[in-house]
């Protein structure tokens, strides 16, 4: 009906710049000159999948020793810095990356140039920051733990992965967090963050030689790195069968989680998959940072569990991963519907779609909305940035765009055909919290 | 910092539109309507709740499905999210659906039909969201504060999901009711940024929403009861592994004077940098917390001010002590000038950096026309924050923060019996 509306023309990546320094630092300048801020992002291309038992959670911790101090700067001389000149900063980690950012007014380039360098090339990780920093992430992950969704969601891919690295939570293990010592955490800093392994992103409105020349000046002088193969040597071995795990525990509701196991991004099946994902879950955008309230409603699983009075609340969360990793949807249940009733009615909606290709009422909205949330999911420089890093360190910069035109090609038969090829019974993992009455 | 071109018309009905136009392919709106939890009476907690999720839910001309179908055939997005004082909404579109869009909205606003099945799954919905909170450590140490602050059910101390008896004794009738008493003209603000064509936005405004009158007689008030006294309790949830801390008191209107000396004094407590003050005691200092960190929410009415942290039940104590050593400073010492003049500049540089994104910058508008701050306040924020002291701030804080004026409500693994001390006469 729409697909007239909605036109081709938002250019995230037009006009970008791309140099790389002698020490292997990629550089990606995409100015936006309407702005009155510039945003400077940095992506690690290390994550969680490159832990080992023992260590895990070392990359989410070497990011907050980032915040830490080392060289020129001081302890919370990052926040101070930025604070001072009205700008954001944040750092995430997930599976397959580490980013940290400073959006600052726009004649404050150099100032996220500078704590960038200096993160990559001087962080201290002083022994007592490390040991106060222990039980702060402690904090984090204890926080997490009062929410029966992060419980289910981590023994789902504790079960399904046996030996890849995306078994454990980002955070990490407790008993590795309350064991890791200084020196693991320095390893693991010293063996990834260097200018060869890392991308970074400028965005905004800046004159490009001169941040050239900034960028040449600041991070040319730190030393390449030993060079890191993206490949990890952990081969996650077939599933044979379906998996389920259960959590009895106190709580109000029960909460049910599904995955089933997908290939890496860069698969050809993956544009088929995202359509299929949105058909059964709804789309909201490839990255997921974006916050919008809005509950797509056409969706199959919603029609189905929601309007269906079993779930209050049914999210599907497409994976953006170097690996294979998992599709993966999590219900809340209304309150005294049952775990059992709730798996019966969600594997129903999985058989309708192995069943009967989607219509093309359902493509038509898949269609718009993944062309729209192109656009609503880079608003800023800071989103553009991020859109632009993250998608280079996967593959290329073009990958989203990609995705994105492949997946409003597919057919509803490749659609179902791909709905059958991973869908299956055999490659799913269920994980069901039942809530018992507290002290039974 | 930049100005904005803002654009702003009332209508007769006095439905007021704020835009700011600006050359690019989308649309963000942001949107309310004083329709909130407020406006529930005594025995029929959780309509207004009830209500603003039954908007998209069937109207005269359009089943859910329809609305559903419609708006995200669009390529849009369309929600509306009940809060204490009036229903929000917000939606994403391109510029050549945005009529299409409006219409919906319009749709939406004044002419829904509350559906019987409808309102059975919106009502499960709400009980679902209801007992998730109950599970949830943060939301309970929140709500069990707001209802020490300001009382149980006043509107800004209860829970604006409503209370399980009265939402499962609403009728349609009762829903209807609320709708045609509160759901007036008078009472929306809509506020746009993006490539619109203003001319054809106006009339389009017009077109939908003129017909619509004010005759609705639902109440749009609220007298804080000023007497409540400091109280502390735990919510005891034994299952979990974490305590979530909060502890506050009532704050300020968005009209009060003293509310730039708060809320600047309230971004050097708990908020610049990394959580401020308190993120450098509790978190950075003493590592007991991921967060630690201080809220002020200026409403129509009143406010609150509120200090927040997830922290193992070992470190209570201790996390408590270090919050009341930041509270205790900052309402007995002026706060230094470099760091005031800081707070003043991360203030200006984070509105301007707002402004850069159309979901945040339309949400500022809409804020702008909700308090009625005026259109030039964009170009007086610098001054208005410019005559902030030092001495206002200790002030402010002396009048509203002391510490015996503090309540504090926690929800995790302790009893109320293992609540910590506070260093005065609480307990």
């Amino acid at each position: 009906m729409t697909a007239n509306v909605l036109n081709d023309s938002f250019q995230l990546l037009e006009g970008i710049q791309e140099f790389t320094l002698e020490n292997g630092l990629k550089v990606l300048l995409k100015q936006v000159p309407s702005s009155s801020a510039v945003s400077t992002w940095i992506f690690y291309k290390v994550g969680s999948r490159n832990e080992k038992l023992g260590t895990t959670g070392a990359s989410h911790w070497c990011e907050h020793m980032l915040f830490k101090g080392g060289g020129k700067l001081g302890k919370g001389d990052v926040h101070t810095l930025v604070s001072n000149e009205g700008g954001r900063n944040n750092a995430f980690t997930d599976h397959d990356i580490t980013a940290y950012y400073e959006t600052l007014p726009k004649d404050k380039l150099d100032l996220g140039l500078f704590i960038e360098s200096e993160r990559m090339a001087n962080s201290a990780f002083d022994s007592g920051e490390v040991e106060s920093e222990r039980q702060v992430i402690i904090s984090e992950r204890e926080g997490s733990e009062n929410y029966p969704q992060y419980l289910v969601r981590e023994e789902i891919f504790a079960t399904a992965f046996h030996q890849h690295p995306y078994m454990w939570p980002v955070v990490g293990w407790k008993n590795d967090l309350k064991n890791m010592s200084r020196d693991d955490l320095y390893h693991h800093y010293r063996h990834f963050y260097h200018p060869n392994n890392a991308i970074m992103v400028v965005c905004g409105s800046f004159d490009p030689e001169r941040a050239s020349s900034e960028i040449e000046k600041m991070f040319s002088k730190i030393p390449s790195g030993e060079k890191i193969p993206d490949k990890i040597h952990f081969h996650e071995p077939p599933q044979f069968g379906e998996r389920s795990v259960k959590l009895e525990k106190a709580g109000t509701l029960n909460y049910l989680g599904v995955a089933y196991r997908v290939p890496e991004i860069t698969h050809e099946d993956s544009p088929a998959l995202m359509v299929l994902s949105a058909v059964l879950g709804g789309w909201r955008g490839l990255i997921g940072f974006f916050g919008d309230r809005f509950v797509p409603r056409t969706n199959r699983l919603y029609k189905r569990l929601v309007d269906g009075d079993i779930a209050s609340e049914v999210n599907t969360y497409f994976p953006v991963n170097v690996d294979p990793s998992l599709l993966y949807f999590d219900l809340t249940l209304n309150p005294a519907v049952k775990t059992k009733s709730a798996k019966e009615a969600f594997f129903s909606e999985i058989d309708r779609i192995r069943d009967v290709p989607p219509a093309e009422s359902e493509m038509n909205v898949t269609f718009n909305q993944m062309k729209a949330w192109r656009a609503y999911e880079n608003d800023g420089i800071s989103l553009q940035a991020l859109s632009i890093g993250y998608m280079e360190r996967i593959k290329s910069r073009r990958l989203a765009e990609t995705l994105v035109q492949t997946a409003i090609q597919v057919t509803p038969e490749v659609v179902q055909a791909v709905a059958r090829r991973y869908l299956s019974e055999s490659s799913r993992i269920v994980g069901e919290y039942d809530s018992v009455t507290e002290g039974a | 910092m930049g100005r904005l071109d803002l654009q702003r018309e009332e209508y007769e009905n006095g439905v007021a539109l704020l835009s700011n136009r600006v050359d690019c392919e989308t649309i963000a709106i942001s949107g309310s309507i004083k329709a909130g939890a407020i406006c529930d009476t005594h025995g029929s907690f959780g309509a207004a709740e009830l209500v603003s999720r039954l908007l998209m839910r069937g109207t005269k001309s359009l089943t859910a499905g329809q609305i559903a179908q419609r708006i995200e055939e669009l390529g849009a997005t369309l929600s509306f999210d009940n809060r204490d004082e009036s229903v929000g909404f917000s939606s994403r579109c391109y510029y050549g659906v945005l009529d299409n869009v409006l219409e919906i909205i319009g749709e939406c606003l004044i002419h829904p039909n509350f559906p019987e099945q409808e309102i059975v799954l919106a009502r499960n919905e709400i009980l679902s969201e209801i007992r998730a909170e109950e599970d949830d450590t943060r939301s309970m140490a929140s709500l069990r504060l707001a209802e020490l602050v300001f009382g149980r059910y006043a509107p800004y101390g209860r829970d604006s999901l409503g209370k399980i008896e009265d939402l499962k004794a609403l009728t349609r009738h009762n829903l209807a009711d609320f709708h045609e008493r509160n759901y007036l003209p008078n009472r929306l603000i809509i506020a746009i940024t993006g490539g619109y064509d203003y001319d054809a936005l106006r009339t389009k405004i017009s077109k939908v929403f003129s017909g619509w009158s004010n005759s609705g007689t639902g109440k749009f008030s609220y007298r804080v009861d000023p007497e409540v006294s400091p109280q502390k309790a735990a919510v005891e949830m034994k299952h979990k592994t974490q305590v979530d801390l909060a502890i506050g008191t009532k704050a300020v209107a968005r009209s009060s004077h003293d509310y730039y000396p708060f809320t600047l004094g309230n971004l050097i407590l708990g908020r610049l940098g990394l959580y401020g003050r308190l993120g450098k005691n509790v978190r950075e200092r003493r590592g007991l917390a991921y967060y630690s960190y201080s809220a002020l929410q200026a409403k129509l009415f009143s406010g609150w001010f509120g200090v927040f942290a997830g922290v193992n039940p070992a470190n209570v104590a201790k996390a408590t002590e270090g919050i009341f050593e930041e509270i205790s400073k900052i309402t007995s010492k002026l706060i230094p000038l470099k760091e005031l003049e800081t707070a003043k500049r991360n203030s200006l540089g984070s509105l301007s950096i707002s402004l850069d994104t159309s979901v945040e910058r339309v949400a500022i508008l809409h804020e702008i026309e909700y308090n009625g701050l005026g259109m030039d306040f964009l170009e007086r924020y610098p001054s208005i924050l410019e005559r902030v002291s030092s001495e206002e701030i200790l002030t402010t804080f002396q009048k509203y923060v002391a510490p015996d004026k503090l309540s504090m409500a926690a929800a995790g693994p302790l009893t109320n019996k293992e609540l910590p001390t506070m260093p005065r006469a609480l307990n």
